[in-house]
């Protein structure tokens, strides 16, 4: 019995998946084409309005650096994203696919792990905003 | 909320939770409805235990076979008057109850999505301020399923979900304001 409801659930995830794949390599190409240092790239609201930096500030110049190999630079620019980054991008994978690997996906989303997440982030947007890192 | 269940790699559904459990499903069978990420075996849905065929059957169908439909699992008294061989029917209870039914053990349902690594993008990438409360949510569904609250982990990956959405359409809907201020900037 298929009706055509399920059929469009059938084909609904394998587009949303075609999709986001799509536009995350479009931006990985503009970022490796463009400096976001000048030009037309968004700025962070919260920088222009409260003149303090977002834990994610830097992160456009740190993608740009990194797809140019200069790693020391994306660090310098916002060290949350070098080490968050690969670990957010293996949490996605991990929960996409939740019958594999089962034990690691735990160990990434356990309690102890998002906590630790949570004050780093809260941390270093306090200490970046103090000492000007 | 509709049931889609897979038998000898047929769908079958939308179907009822009553229709699924009365078809005594064999625990590795494979079930689906919204809310679930992916397909799962039967035997690790709590709605449907003791109502798979390794279960006992229960007392209530066997007694009158003409009325199935009269069949009530979630109703733990049973209206029927005691005969000779009267089992009591199984007490169902739902997950977030605190007495577990003493016919069978609660199977662990698996950790619902956390949405961490969607949470975090979002945190460095785009918008920090409902990223944030999608993270706390994350976390939530972490704590609650450590401490075997599985509906309200369950509520918890939802709510993240939705801050998650909140983050992607505030982030959507800023973008070209922030490019246009870089231009006038400039």
């Amino acid at each position: 019995m298929a009706t055509d409801t399920e059929n469009k659930r059938n084909f609904r995830r394998p587009a949303i998946v075609l999709t986001v794949a799509g536009v995350i390599i479009a931006i990985i190409a503009i970022y490796a084409i463009f400096d976001p240092a000048e030009g037309f790239f968004p700025r962070c609201p919260v920088k222009m309005l409260t003149g303090f930096d977002c834990p994610g500030c830097g992160s456009q110049r740190a993608i740009h650096a990194l797809l140019h190999g200069r790693i020391a630079q994306a660090w310098s620019l916002n060290p949350l994203l070098l080490i968050l980054a690969p670990y957010a991008l293996a949490v996605v994978v991990l929960e996409a696919m939740p019958t594999r690997m089962v034990r690691l996906r735990r160990i990434l989303t356990s309690t102890a792990a998002i906590t630790a997440i949570l004050l780093a982030t809260i941390l270093w947007t306090i200490a970046r905003n103090l000492y000007n890192l | 909320m509709d049931y889609w269940i897979a038998i000898d790699k047929q769908k079958i559904g939308p179907l009822s939770l009553e229709e699924v459990r009365r078809r005594r499903l064999a625990p590795d069978t494979l079930v689906w409805h919204r809310g679930l990420p992916t397909w799962r075996e039967a035997g690790l849905l709590p709605e449907l235990a003791g109502s798979l065929s390794t279960d006992p059957e229960p007392q209530a169908e066997a007694a009158n076979p003409v009325e199935p439909q009269q069949f009530e699992p979630q109703t733990p008294v049973n209206p029927a008057p005691p005969t000779p061989g009267y089992r009591p029917a199984p007490v169902f209870t739902i997950p977030s109850a605190a007495a577990p039914g003493p016919q069978q053990p609660q199977p662990v349902p698996e950790k619902p999505t956390t949405y961490l690594g969607w949470n975090i993008a979002a945190i460095i990438l785009c918008c920090f301020i409902p990223a944030i409360v999608g993270l706390i949510y994350s976390l939530k569904v972490s704590s609650r399923y450590d401490s075997a609250d599985y509906e309200g982990a369950r509520r918890a990956s939802e709510t993240a979900g939705i801050w998650l959405l909140v983050s992607v359409d505030v982030g959507l809907v800023m973008l070209p304001f922030q490019i246009l201020l870089t231009i006038i900037g400039n």
